[in-house]
């Protein structure tokens, strides 16, 4: 290092009361040079606060309170937590939408597992299911989040890159394709739950895959990791008509969600934790969706995954969905005529 | 350290003046230009309703003829009905009939008693009980209607809570033209960004002909 | 303690001295992190809708950057390893040129990976409920940090000595040194891993990620090294050894050589396979149904990568001109194929088939050069500080000695 010093000053460092050699050795500034700088640091500091204007137009409420702040996981909640939680979001959407929900945090049943199934054979493609779901579960409508997507899929391959997402003909079914619904398919072994940084998701005792929005932080690893394309994240603030509302909301599904927040399919926890059926189901024309318990012998889908020849998407990539697709008889036949 | 030649002292003296210049430029043009979001799909509530898909007529059924309700046998008790079936049916002439082989009649309705159906054997059901008539040709779709698995079953999944709700045969399909009805699909997706459909029209080209067995097949079938 | 709180003073100080020069670079440094403030309290206000991403293409321009300076970080290690391993003494202060260029690396990382955050006000989520071993980004979040610390240990008490005039105490720093080293290798191999367990992503499933990302890295990161180097040669005293930059030249070339021969092999074990899973890989060499945005950016990232290995090879790189010329189109190239050339084209097609493709808002563009600026700014300032401590010129006065 001894050959290294640089040619700047000539003397070694040693100060004993000698005047400073030292590099930053100030001598007295002029008057011109000191206001030069002080113009320098103030024109500095005037950019650095009109750098941060646009803060000034951040929404009150979307500024996280105190109470949200420091709000558990919810798995480490107490009860009154959560009730104080259901208040708190009460209020907010009461504000934003003047609607006052009615929400719990519904449980998951004892000896329920949920499973999906839905009939190849018979979907048309008529895409309620989209539609209804979006209604049901307070999604936003601009920029649009659909938890369900239909896939137009040529006959003769499960190749899902050769499906058209965006038919749009006077009628459906067409002769040439039969139609797949993709949503979450709350898998066994979901890799979403996987990646997930800060546990934001889980998958819950009957099957269902939740997420807690108060605690995710919006890294979307989780929709990258997902092999179904099933997670949406909310790039704005939602925004959701008010007359559309859905009042009946559960802690876990369907209460309005945050921009910054992933949200995805639940299966409608809110309705199908109490016995009843989910929207897209309720909706599809043809009962080409199927629900139900599989750890109950007699319910419909253990029926079907008994006698059906049922597969899954992407088995390869070993997530274990619980969406079971089968054929059953022949495709959708178009029939034009007719009322 | 005093500036030593006329460009150290322009930039040093411009430091303080540009600043002050983007701090003005930073505060005026802070206003958001967010990108276009698109608008929402239109969807009226009418599309989404969970009402099946038919309404049924009741039981005896009762239709309408001339603006008035009638029931089958006010004309079927004074008029004899011909016992082979015509071609093009001179009454009822709303009733499409496409219902493959099932061409006649009296296949399925009793010759006599038009508030009953037929059954095998001579046996007859009244019109709450259309599922006993399609079964004898349809047993496999009746067997899995039977267990859930064909048909809409609306209500409850779990009977502690509530009862299932099974649907009749003819509140999905019409009995004379039973094949499903094609409609109008509701709007696809219009997500924030979407891929450019005209770079697909103009620019695409299959990536390699591989002969496709089926989908040759499935080709050749839809085009007669 | 008051001695290092005058130290800090000082060094805050220093930091506003220099030429005309070293203002200017400063100053529009300064203005361009400005912007990029600005724009992310935009994107504070709106959200990430004032990016280009998407729920198709959900990682970004954020991500990629992110992902090529955690290779810059790790590389710096490149130069420990000469002089503590095979112990070339004439390397030694170099040592804390790449450490320090490491600290102002993963401070962009972090800020990096904070701007694509949905909610960074959630941050302390990632203490209170950790889901670690489970996750690839808690592992990330561990051995970036640690890395942080690490070097920011090692040079800070390496320069604090040099500033006190004392020897630095070898327990204090030797030990540390060794760890980084290996260290360096994790946070690259972890963040690589980050991408490769997506068993739903068959572009990223694949072995070859993780070696591709040391060996672009061990080649972006030496390369920016050489022109650090020089450029401080230029601006201040210090005199920079030319068996640096020959020990550093040999690095890069050995480890381009490899990178490009991984490449090599990625591209064939995708094409000749010719399966299914071989969509974004086409899309990206060659278009996809008449998607094609990022064709001209990878191959023109291939042909610099390719022109910069010979150039390497050919005796002509001998002379600085064009060492630096191979240099400067090697950082380009794998900043390209490792930003743009991997993160994106995962997500196109989607898992669902969907062609969306992406293209960066200004506003993310400033962002992304608004960090870069900071990081350059950061980087600046230690060099700033660091080159008067070593030679001497900014020492401890002990004012109580009579």
């Amino acid at each position: 290092m001894e050959d290294n010093k640089p040619k700047l000053v000539n003397n070694e460092s040693s100060c004993n009361g000698n005047p400073c050699s030292c590099i930053d050795a100030q001598k007295k500034p002029s008057r011109r040079s000191f206001l030069r700088q002080g113009l320098a640091v103030a024109g500095g500091l005037a950019a650095f606060t009109a750098a941060l204007k646009p803060l000034s137009e951040l929404n009150p409420d979307d500024i996280p309170t105190a109470e949200e702040f420091i709000q558990k996981h919810y798995k480490e909640m107490s009860a009154e937590e959560m009730e104080s939680a259901l208040d708190r979001i009460r209020n907010d959407v009461e504000k934003r939408y003047q609607v006052r929900p009615e929400i719990a945090d519904i449980k998951p049943m004892d000896g329920v597992e949920f499973v999906y199934a839905l009939n190849l054979s018979r979907c048309i493609g008529c895409r309620k299911c989209v539609h209804a779901c979006v209604e049901e579960n307070n999604q936003s409508r601009s920029p649009e989040i659909q938890y369900i997507r239909v896939l137009e899929m040529p006959r003769g391959t499960t190749d899902i890159e050769q499906g058209n997402h965006h038919y749009d003909r006077p009628k459906v079914p067409s002769d040439d394709h039969y139609y797949m619904p993709v949503q979450c398919h709350q898998c066994a072994n979901p890799p979403c739950v996987k990646v997930c940084p800060v546990e934001a998701t889980w998958q819950e005792a009957d099957g269902i895959t939740v997420i807690d929005y108060d605690w995710c932080i919006g890294c979307r690893y989780c929709e990258a990791a997902c092999p179904y394309w099933a997670r949406r994240f909310n790039f704005s603030e939602p925004k959701v008509p008010s007359e559309k509302i859905n009042k009946n909301m559960s802690y876990l599904s369907n209460r309005p969600r945050q921009k910054g927040v992933m949200e995805k399919c639940h299966f409608c926890l809110h309705r199908t934790r109490q016995g009843r059926m989910p929207a897209c189901l309720e909706v599809c024309p043809t009962g080409s969706r199927k629900f139900g318990n599989v750890l109950d012998p007699d319910s419909e889908v253990s029926q079907i995954l008994k006698n059906k020849r049922v597969f899954v998407l992407k088995e390869e990539v070993g997530t274990l969905p619980r969406f079971f697709y089968y054929f059953d008889e022949r495709y959708p036949r178009n029939n034009s005529e007719g009322a | 350290m005093e500036p030593q030649d006329n460009l150290d002292l322009i930039i040093r003296r411009l430091i303080g003046p540009v600043f002050i210049v983007l701090a003005i430029i930073l505060y005026n043009y802070s206003g958001s230009s967010l990108p276009t979001i698109p608008d929402p799909a239109g969807v009226s509530t009418a599309d989404l309703s969970t009402e099946p898909m038919r309404e049924l007529l009741g039981n005896p059924p009762v239709s309408v003829v001339n603006g008035f309700e009638r029931k089958c046998m006010e004309c079927h008790q004074l008029f004899e009905s011909n016992p082979i079936t015509p071609e093009k049916l001179i009454q009822h002439s709303n009733i499409i009939m496409d219902h493959g082989m099932n061409k006649t009649c009296y296949n399925c309705h009793h010759t006599k008693d038009r508030n009953k159906l037929v059954l095998r054997g001579g046996k007859t059901t009244d019109f709450n009980n259309v599922e006993l008539l399609c079964a004898q040709c349809h047993g496999t779709t009746y067997r899995d209607w039977q267990k859930g698995m064909h048909g809409k079953t609306l209500g409850h999944w779990d009977i502690k809570q509530g009862q299932p709700e099974k649907l009749a045969c003819t509140q999905c399909h019409d009995p004379h033209s039973p094949a499903f009805k094609s409609m109008k699909p509701l709007p696809g997706p219009n997500t924030l960004r979407m891929g450019d459909p005209k770079a697909v029209k103009e620019h695409y080209t299959p990536d390699h002909e591989v002969h496709q067995p089926l989908r040759t097949w499935s080709k050749k079938q839809s085009s007669h | 303690m008051s001695a290092y709180l005058t130290f800090l003073y000082r060094c805050f100080r220093i930091s506003f001295v220099g030429n005309w020069q070293y203002h200017l670079w400063m100053f529009v440094l300064s203005v361009i992190t400005l912007l990029g403030l600005n724009a992310y309290c935009k994107q504070l206000v709106h959200g990430l809708v004032t990016t280009g991403m998407t729920d198709q293409v959900s990682w970004g321009m954020y991500i990629a950057n992110f992902t090529f300076l955690v290779g810059m970080a790790a590389a710096a290690v490149m130069l420990v390893i000469p002089v503590y391993i095979y112990k070339n003494k004439d390397l030694h202060d170099l040592v804390i040129f790449g450490e320090l260029l490491a600290v102002a690396a993963i401070i962009m990382c972090l800020l990096f990976v904070t701007v694509d955050l949905g909610r960074p006000d959630r941050f302390h989520h990632l203490l209170l409920r950790f889901n670690f071993p489970i996750s690839m980004l808690t592992w990330d979040v561990i051995v970036l940090n640690g890395y942080l610390l690490l070097n920011l240990h090692v040079c800070g008490y390496l320069i604090y000595c040099a500033y006190r005039k004392r020897q630095p105490s070898k327990s204090f720093y030797i030990p540390f040194v060794f760890i980084a080293i290996i260290w360096a290798i994790s946070i690259h191999t972890v963040t690589a891993f980050l991408y490769v367990g997506l068993g739903g992503r068959p572009f990223w499933n694949s072995a070859i990620i993780a070696p591709r990302f040391l060996a672009s890295a061990f080649s972006a990161g030496p390369a920016f090294i050489i022109l650090t180097l020089q450029v401080i040669g230029r601006n201040t005293g210090y005199h920079v050894p030319d068996k640096a930059l020959s020990v550093l030249k040999n690095i890069v070339t050995v480890a381009l050589t490899i990178n490009m021969f991984l490449l090599v092999c990625e591209v064939f074990t995708e094409f000749y396979t010719d399966s299914l899973h071989v969509a974004s890989a086409k899309y990206l060499f060659l278009g996809l149904h008449g998607y094609h945005a990022l064709v001209p950016w990878i191959w023109t990232a291939i042909i610099m990568n390719t022109v910069a290995l010979i150039l390497l090879f050919l005796p002509i790189s001998r002379s600085m001109k064009y060492l630096n010329i191979s240099c400067v189109l090697m950082i380009l190239g794998i900043w390209i194929e490792k930003g743009m050339g991997l993160i994106i084209p995962a997500f196109i097609p989607t898992p669902l088939g969907e062609i969306v493709e992406y293209l960066p808002t200004f506003n993310e563009i400033l962002v992304c050069l608004g960090i870069w600026a900071f990081g350059l700014l950061l980087y600046t300032i230690f060099v700033r500080i660091t080159i008067p401590v070593l030679s001497g010129q900014l020492v401890h006065h002990d004012t109580s000695k009579p």
